[in-house]
């Protein structure tokens, strides 16, 4: 896939997974890279953007006698997910129009 | 193994701020801790996580997208103000050592150990505005030659400056003194604090 492409649809796909449940970070990537690939040098900087952008939030809890971080969906991140989703149609549109399946 | 790749990366990554390198490297330690608690092989795990140089290039890279100009942007302005830092700290070190060894000149000792004594806190000074500009941390100094040629520059800068200004106020003889010794035992003190902290926090 197309590396613009690929981290554009990157940034939706950690969102989606934690809106299922806050998730930390190697889990996030077990998650994600089964539809698409993702590693921590990636991953990260995303989540940072996320955390500055104010879409997700972090939190410490301790596991293992460590403290691991967590990252939970903020509502405004809840937000800006759905207003993905409806783009959504828009896209699938655009990728049939690429694909020779129609027009705009 | 994971000790070692996190001091790699924190390296590879001191272009960022502390905190942010601080929370990169808090997340690798989690992943690496994760993989392990998996099943996963201390060597597997941090393989897994990436060659820290390809790692830092991404992370970096990610800044704004900061693809090859505007990193060199960033870095330059990083050198620009470790430069900046070095001569304000400079400034404020000889201006406090120009205001003492004017007071104690006024009071009339001049004696070469009074003005040894009051390299002391010059220098204390100096080191703490160093601090505050956050250009000698260890992290920073580390196996870093140029610090020290920097601070050498910085200090034959200051020294010049300084003795011109009191060479046009005629009291050249005592500052010429004064400068020499706070100078020499500034680098020295420098020199000393960069070989100690090479040595001791080499990766």
């Amino acid at each position: 896939m197309d590396a613009q492409l690929r981290k554009g649809l990157l940034e939706f796909c950690v969102l989606a997974a934690l809106e299922q449940k806050d998730s930390y970070g190697y889990q996030i990537i077990k998650d994600v890279s089964a539809y698409v690939e993702i590693s921590e040098s990636t991953l990260y900087p995303i989540l940072r953007r996320m955390e500055d952008a104010g879409n997700v939030t972090s939190y410490a809890m301790e596991y293992n006698n460590r403290l691991r971080k967590y990252f939970h969906l903020s509502d405004k991140g809840k937000e800006y997910l759905e207003a993905f989703r409806i783009e959504k149609d828009k896209i699938i549109r655009i990728l049939n129009f690429i694909d020779g399946k129609g027009n705009i | 193994m994971k000790t070692q790749y996190l001091k790699k990366l924190d390296k590879a990554l001191l272009i960022l701020k502390t905190e942010e390198r601080a929370k990169y490297l808090e997340e690798f330690a989690g992943s690496i801790a994760d993989r392990i608690e998996n099943g996963m092989a201390e060597e597997q795990a941090v393989l897994e996580c990436g060659d820290s140089s390809v790692v830092a290039k991404a992370i970096l890279d990610s800044y704004g997208e900061l693809e090859g100009k505007n990193r060199q942007m960033i870095s330059r302005y990083i050198s620009g103000m470790y430069i900046l830092g070095d001569l304000i700290s400079m400034l404020i070190s000889y201006i406090v050592a120009a205001i003492l060894w004017f007071l104690l000149y006024r009071v009339g000792d001049n004696g070469i150990f009074l003005n040894l004594g009051m390299s002391i806190p010059v220098i204390l000074i100096y080191l703490a505005s160093c601090f505050i500009f956050r250009i000698y941390t260890i992290s920073h100094a580390k196996q870093r030659m140029e610090q020290v040629v920097r601070i050498i520059v910085a200090n034959l800068f200051g020294f010049t400056v300084i003795n011109l200004i009191l060479y046009f106020t005629n009291i050249f003889f005592f500052a010429r003194i004064i400068l020499y010794v706070f100078t020499g035992l500034n680098m020295l003190f420098m020199v000393v604090r960069y070989l100690w902290g090479s040595r001791k926090f080499m990766v």
